[in-house]
């Protein structure tokens, strides 16, 4: 029988090896399974066993990786390098290794991040803007495309464990509700484990966690604080990796949402800076400059660029807002230090475990410089986003109710210094975050450590780097080629060059030769030593944009600098020298069409035409009593659009408890019951609250409740009539002076029967979430 | 921008405006004549409800066991040609047993997911390679990396149904926010599928939705609240032979089996119920009611979730398949026992022992609680085969294989009492559901070619009970168990294993399976595979044989038993690549298969930094869980150490003196000669011996399918009765690093 058996199966053509030829080298990846080691045949006695062994793709001592990206923060902040925000992590790490002090982001987070994780530049990777106001032009879409893999994707495939904590931001901004799709979600883009947020910016107290892909509530906790959990979450990680697969090196990607709006952080961090800026920022400036040089951390000969004429000059604040502007100052220093301090504990992990020697630690000292989002100084830093005007009076007068001064920092106001400090924080370069064209915006000190392959020198390194190098970098450390073709995609190409040479030879040359920026607008190229750019039509620390819709790219001026000379972009050569002008702005050109920039200054298209930003594809919603973690973003407009909502629901005696809610403590609305009587809170962004409550409790039973809201004229922060009835009867209204246009928060959610995160009203602030003690049937929300 | 024009893209529909919900309910370990829906005796309304909305199929085929019907049902192929010969456990090197999935076999939920589908699995996996189920992956062959946009379940192939350990999409979920008073695993996948219902509706109401909802329920152990089990007081009393012709008679009543269907008889080594000694009856009685009561526990979470879809006004354009059972019935209960895993790691134990401890734990009343791991007696898992000879493992006989299942999609299928018995499977599934949504199956998916599919459309039999069956060939192989379907006739070898006889077979070692006999039905006149025709027709057996055998090669069915290599060389299966471990504190849910194996497979050494308070306790490391586990504790401030031998056997070691106060090292050797042989353990407090001695019986496999090594504190089921009310026990004092490692000998 043995024979017949024995033909039958080579009739059938049987074979162990059925995988189809596909490349084991690794420009195809995933690696193709491993054929199997054992020889079938038809009975046990005709065949062998043995175990396959899975191939290492590593070298044996391939290092862990560990990069650090710091939010928001510039160029002048870190007393490392002669700032003024104590970081003894950053200094800790530069000391152990290496810096550099010419390279650069992309002057924005989401596209500085896609950049960072692709080693694409940022249009090719579709993140030519934030995720919020992505478009339909492919440089602008908010989607990484799969043709353009993340380091993380491509370490997994070679045996990397891989995790990500913190901000992300790279997701696109309507698939981020519990239904997903998530294969644009960290774990999609080849994270194992991420624990953090995934929009821009979140409450650093009531953060809107995601762990892989579950919505999670932090705990309800006076000490919670969003950093300190990303470092012990970032160390538990850790632990089981060297409990479960100690063989395997580790990427990890930490990236706090410090030192990004809110500043968020515990009034004895804050108070370490007491009193220390009172001579405010120009003289900051000035100080930081002086420090700079003394420290060799910028050359000799650069000259600290002077102040922006439509920037105001610490000596135009008036007395009287000083100690807010001074306070708003002391909470971002102490915001920063906290964060700096938070790296401290996961390397000290590292070396209480022996594993510093071998590991990569890229330390990236901001993804973008530092904000001038807070423009005059704000408590509720949406304000600007929305392009809502306000003054630095009114402001005040909402902080004094909140407990004054004391309140900044705290999770009653989501507070953002004046972009004069984000200026100093610029020293000694023009301009801030947003802007491409200056170094203000774009450039980064970058720290690197790894003792087993850096030897430490302080000198820093000069070489002009960009982003997009580190990916390459890694690569090249690590010995991969990479792919070309990732999970049956075709790969773009890279764009960022490696920096590994410099690691060993200070002066090794320079290997990027080109490099385009472009922001809003805001753009700029290098090429061999030269800078051209053009600033742009926004000025971000202006709460008003004029012109926007009438700009036309090609009438922009451009200056140009010869930075051989020029650390600081201190003299436009514009004039002297039209002909290399020419020569780079025909490059920029070039260099835009190939990486999918066009239109430039495409991702301005969602401020001047509201229409063009992405929504919800739907018109009414059937939600019922246990829909919560909705992000405002993927929600119905509630605040912004005229609407009708329909609640079915029974009450007890004396109900109390949120019926829904949308957005948070810095901006938001929320229908919610007190005592029996029927509430109705719009917050116009903390500076203004419209309010509205029903005379009489409601009897216990069922009722119909309807939340009627008319905008009075169809347009973007239109006034409102809210009106609220129960069973068919009017039993409260509010007039909203002025509506919230785009949105409340970045991160908040839409809840029903709860309101998680930050709570949107003071009434209920210290019960928050306030869950309703009644039973909700359906929440029905239909847009008219 | 003047150049430009701005325009969103709109993304094209890939489906028909009206494509169906679609809802598959899986079973576990049911066979034919347990839901009285089919003339069993245990109440299932819900099963009741799909089949009278809709139609009925009595033709119908699992693989005969776990691992494997799963993958064929998701993949629509056959088990062996995606490398499910056997469980996820007891996976080997050749292709058509190696545990995994390959990239391309892309499940049905991969595919609808991509054409716009949300989709979400619930319960038991079980078809992730063991060795990847830590928290550290890699992922790509959890529920998520296989198209499942949502998981919440367990991943391996059996749990406590009190204290599980439960993932959520790639999260291990804290055992603290599942183990409150009164949690069930069934019903609380049941809830947590209706919440995403909800979310569902809320957050992406114009998809379509796809769920696979596996219960745990209702494999071992068999646990249940008690009013569930107390529902069927009194309803078996007189023993599984009575049972089988009660159910007999039913079936042929209802129509269910044809009237001329014979009831087949007893195997000679399985048990009648008047050989039971009238003293274990009632044992025998209860752990027959505890399992009718989870089961109709788990119908009734099942209509749960259908109830969600209809409040939501969506069942008229939702398809449900309820498929009832994996496999059949289960005989691994083999005498009946309070330990279901004493079987599979094949040690031998008297009815007598297993009264003796359970008369500690609270008597007959502490079955189906959280304190036993039981399951019943292999002459329950027959009688609930009726007619059928054999039980799950037997892909040979139908009561290994035949499965009722219910579909029903009122918009489409017109309600029809007319049972469907065209012969069919589960990999039949994934091409209906294709058919129906007019999805060609895609020839690459991510980059890899895909297999080709081996199932069928069902979808002609949705209007006509009487359309001609389209499959004409199926093969079934379970560890050497083998048959095939061609044409009405049916070919099969019961293989070497008897399931319901503990221990491994006499001669397993040189079995061949050209030695096997061949036995053979024709099933147009023999329903239940009552006639051996094999002696009469040598050439057909010949001729079905050699089918087999050309299936089994196209289908990477080699070698012919494959199955079974693994349970014969344990040092073959997957296995933990690392043989020495460092913990920095207390690290927690290390699932137990890739745990060192600190119980009975090999020597092993763990040292431990602690810093011990005063009035020290709680629990320094423990593995496995009640029904069998060992945990080293510090009670009274004394360093104690329990060996639960499957709650049979409890080895207790005591020092003499107290744990000093400050930095201490506590070591425990142990020391064994062969996996299962005695073992000598040791604890010392710095360096000095505390405590020794010697554990009679050993695991040698594993303690518990689901449990874990935790340090710290015993979380899951707690392994010591001396800390079960106070689990999990967390350690009041601090661990520092902890190192493990494997000793040879």
């Amino acid at each position: 029988m043995n024979s017949k058996l024995t033909l039958l199966a080579a009739l059938c053509g049987f074979t162990t090896a059925a995988f189809a030829a596909s490349p084991n080298d690794g420009s195809v990846l995933p690696f193709p399974p491993t054929p199997s080691a054992s020889k079938a045949g038809a009975t046990l006695q005709e065949s062998t066993h043995q175990r396959r062994v899975e191939p290492d793709r590593l070298p044996k001592d391939a290092p862990n990786v560990l990069i650090v990206l710091i939010d928001d923060v510039g160029f002048g902040v870190p007393d490392t390098f002669g700032g003024f925000a104590h970081t003894p992590t950053l200094t800790k790490l530069r000391d152990e290794g290496i810096s550099y002090n010419r390279f650069h982001t992309t002057a924005i987070c989401s596209p500085t991040r896609a950049a960072l994780l692709t080693g694409r530049n940022m249009h090719r990777v579709g993140s030519g803007t934030i995720a919020e106001r992505a478009l339909d032009w492919d440089g602008y879409s908010g989607v990484m495309p799969k043709s353009s893999a993340t380091m993380a994707e491509v370490l997994r495939h070679y045996g990397y464990k891989t995790s990500a904590f913190g901000k992300w931001h790279n997701s696109p901004a309507d698939q981020t509700t519990a239904m997903g799709p998530f294969d644009k979600w960290p774990t999609g883009y080849g994270f194992d484990y991420f624990y953090g947020f995934i929009a821009g910016e979140t409450s650093q107290y009531e953060p809107r966690l995601i762990e892989n892909t579950n919505p999670i509530e932090p705990p309800h906790n006076e000490k919670y604080h969003l950093t300190e959990d990303m470092a012990d979450k970032a160390i538990a990680w850790m632990k089981k990796h060297r409990a479960f697969t100690p063989d395997k090196p580790f990427l990890m990607y930490w990236a706090p949402g410090a030192a990004h709006g809110p500043h968020h952080v515990f009034p004895e961090w804050a108070e370490k800076y007491k009193g220390k800026f009172e001579d405010g920022w120009d003289v900051l400036r000035e100080e930081t400059f002086k420090r700079q040089k003394e420290l060799g951390w910028i050359p000799a000969n650069t000259e600290l660029t002077p102040r922006d004429k439509t920037m105001a000059a610490w000596t135009d604040v008036p007395e009287s807002e000083r100690a807010f502007q001074t306070r708003l100052m002391e909470v971002f220093a102490g915001f920063v230090e906290h964060t700096d301090a938070q790296v401290g504990k996961v390397v000290d992990f590292l070396d209480q475990t022996g594993q510093r020697d071998n590991t990569i630690i890229l330390y990236i000292w901001g993804d973008n410089g530092a904000s001038a989002e807070g423009q005059k100084g704000s408590i509720s830093e949406l304000l600007a986003q929305n392009m809502i005007p306000n003054t630095v009076e009114q402001q005040m007068k909402a902080l004094d109710e909140l407990g004054g001064l004391k309140a900044l920092g705290s999770p009653s106001t989501d507070n953002m210094y004046h972009a004069g400090w984000a200026w100093a924080g610029s020293s000694p370069f023009r301009s801030t975050k947003l802007v491409a064209a200056h170094f203000g915006g774009t450039r980064n000190p970058l720290v690197v450590s790894w003792p087993k392959g850096i030897k430490p020198d302080k000198t820093p390194r000069a070489q002009f780097h960009h982003v997009n190098d580190v990916a390459p970098t890694l690569y090249e450390v690590i010995g991969i080629t990479p792919p070309k073709i990732v999970n049956g995609e075709t790969q773009d190409p890279i764009d960022g060059v490696s920096m590994a040479a410099s690691f060993t030879k200070p002066d090794a040359p320079e290997t990027k030769k080109v490099q385009y920026f472009e922001n809003n607008g805001s753009r700029g190229i290098y090429k061999d030593g030269w800078f051209a750019c053009t600033f742009g039509p926004l000025v971000p620390w202006l709460t008003v944009q004029k012109g926007l819709a009438e700009w036309d790219a090609t009438k922009d001026p451009w200056e140009l600098y010869d930075l051989t000379k020029d650390f600081s972009q201190m003299h436009d050569l514009a004039a002297q020298h039209p002909e290399k002008l020419a020569e780079l702005k025909e490059l920029f050109l070039a260099e835009a069409k190939e990486n999918k920039a066009f239109p430039i200054g495409g991702g301005l298209l969602t401020r001047i035409d509201a229409t063009s930003v992405i929504t919800s594809p739907y018109k009414s919603w059937n939600f019922d009593g246990s829909t919560t973690r909705m992000p405002e973003f993927t929600a119905p407009g509630l605040g912004k659009k005229s609407n009708t909502v329909t609640i079915e629901l029974e009450t007890g005696e004396n109900a109390s408890g949120v019926l829904y809610a949308l957005g948070g403590a810095s901006g938001g609305l929320a229908c919610y019951m007190e005592d029996g009587h029927l509430c109705f809170e719009y917050n116009m962004m903390i500076i203004e609250r419209y309010l509205a409550k029903s005379k009489d409790k409601l009897a216990p039973g069922k009722h119909i409740i309807v939340v009627d809201t008319t905008l009075q004229a169809p347009k973007p922060g239109s006034p409102a009539d809210i009106v609220l009835s129960v069973d068919g009867k009017e039993v409260a209204r509010a007039a909203v002076k002025m509506t919230v246009p785009a949105a409340f928060t970045a991160s908040e959610t839409f809840d029903v029967g709860t309101d998680l995160g930050s709570p949107v009203s003071r009434d209920y602030e210290k019960r928050r979430p306030f869950k309703f003690n009644g039973t909700i049937g359906s929440v029905k929300v239909s847009l008219k | 921008m003047q150049d430009s024009i701005h325009k969103k893209r709109v993304e094209p529909k890939r489906l028909a405006a009206e494509a169906p919900n679609i809802l598959i309910i899986l079973i576990d370990d049911v066979g034919p004549a347990t839901p009285a829906t089919y003339g069993g005796e245990i109440a299932t309304p819900t099963l009741d409800r799909v089949a009278k909305t809709g139609i009925s199929y009595n033709r119908f085929h699992s693989t005969a066991m776990c691992s494997p019907t799963r993958s064929a049902l998701l993949c629509g192929r056959n088990h062996t040609r995606i490398g499910n010969g056997q469980i996820t456990n007891l996976a080997n090197d050749w292709d058509g047993f190696s545990g995994t999935i390959p990239k391309s076999s892309a499940t049905v939920a991969e595919v609808l997911k991509a054409y716009g589908y949300n989709t979400a699995a619930w319960g038991k996996w079980h078809n992730t390679p063991s060795e990847q189920t830590t928290s550290k992956g890699p992922f790509d062959y959890w529920p998520t990396g296989y198209g499942f946009e949502y998981f919440y379940g367990f991943l391996a192939g059996e749990t406590s149904q009190y204290e599980p350990h439960m993932v959520r999409n790639t999260t291990v979920v804290k055992p603290h926010e599942l183990h409150r008073k009164g949690y069930h695993v069934t019903e609380d996948i049941a809830e947590d599928a209706i919440h995403w219902l909800r979310e569902q509706q809320s957050f992406a109401p114009d998809k379509p939705f796809l769920m696979y909802w596996a219960p745990g329920a209702s494999h071992g152990p068999h646990q249940v609240p008690k009013e569930w089990a107390d529902k069927y007081k009194g309803k078996f009393d007189d023993g599984w032979d009575k049972y089988r012709e009660r159910a007999f008679a039913r079936q042929k009543q209802t129509g269910w089996i044809p009237q001329n269907a014979k009831l087949t008889p007893r195997p000679e080594n399985l048990a009648s119920w008047d050989s039971i000694p009238e003293d274990e009856k009632p044992f025998q009685r209860r752990l027959m009611e505890v399992y009718a009561g989870f089961t109709e526990h788990a119908d009734h979470n099942a209509g749960r979730v259908i109830d969600e879809i209809a409040r939501q006004g969506k069942l008229d354009n939702t398809l449900i398949f309820y498929i009832w059972g994996d496999n059949g019935s289960s005989a691994e209960g083999q005498n009946g026992t309070i330990s279901e895993l004493l079987a599979q790691n094949g040690i031998p134990t008297t009815i007598s022992q297993h009264l003796k401890a359970l008369d500690e734990l609270g008597g007959l009343d502490a079955l189906g609680g959280p304190k036993t791991d039981n399951m019943y007696h292999a002459g329950w898992a027959w009688a609930g085969s009726t007619p059928y000879r054999s039980t799950k493992l037997v892909a040979a006989h139908f009561g290994g294989t035949r499965q009722p299942m219910a579909v029903s999609w009122p918009k489409g299928i017109k309600a029809d009492a007319a049972p469907r018995p065209q012969f069919h499977h589960v990999i039949d599934i994934a091409p209906t559901i294709y058919d129906l949504l007019e999805i060609t199956p895609p020839r690459e998916v991510n980059g890899v070619p895909q297999d080709s599919i081996d199932g069928v459309s069902m979808t002609y039999t949705f209007a006509d009970p009487k359309a001609k069956g389209q499959r004409l060939t199926q093969f079934f192989d379970i560890m050497a168990s083998r048959g095939i379907y061609h044409d009405g006739w049916y070919a099969c070898a019961f293989g070497p294993r008897f399931p319901w006889v503990p221990g491994m077979p006499k001669g397993i070692q040189t079995w061949s399976p050209e030695n096997d006999q061949w036995e053979l039905y024709n099933l147009d006149e023999d329903w239940s595979q009552a006639d051996d025709l094999a002696a009469k027709m040598p050439e057909k057996v010949e001729q079905m044989k050699s089918l087999f055998l050309i299936e089994s090669t196209k289908n990477k069915n080699l070698p012919i038993g494959g199955g079974l290599w693994t349970g014969l060389h344990p040092e073959d299966g997957p296995a933990t690549p690392y043989t020495e471990w460092t913990f920095s504190g207390a690290i927690t849910r290390m699932p137990e298969f890739n745990a060192p194996k600190l119980g009975g497979k090999s020597s092993s050494l763990v040292t431990m930094e602690v810093d011990v308070p005063e009035k020290a306790e709680g629990v320094l490391y423990a593995l496995g869980g009640f029904s069998g586990g060992l945990t080293c504790y510090v009670k009274d401030s004394t360093l104690c150490y329990e060996y639960n031998m499957f709650e049979i056997e409890r080895t207790k070691l005591k020092a003499k003196a107290k744990l000093p106060v400050g930095k201490v090292t506590i070591e425990v050797e142990s020391k064994l000669a062969k996996p299962g042989a005695p073992m000598d353990v040791t604890l010392k407090v710095n360096g000095a011996v505390v405590a020794e001695g010697k554990v009679p019986i050993t695991v040698p496999g594993w303690f518990t399918g689901n449990d874990c090594l935790d340090l710290g504190s015993d979380l899951g089921s707690p392994v010591s009765n001396d800390y079960f009310d106070q689990a999990p026990f967390a350690f009041n004092g601090t661990l520092g690093t902890t190192t493990i490692k494997h000793l040879k000998k």
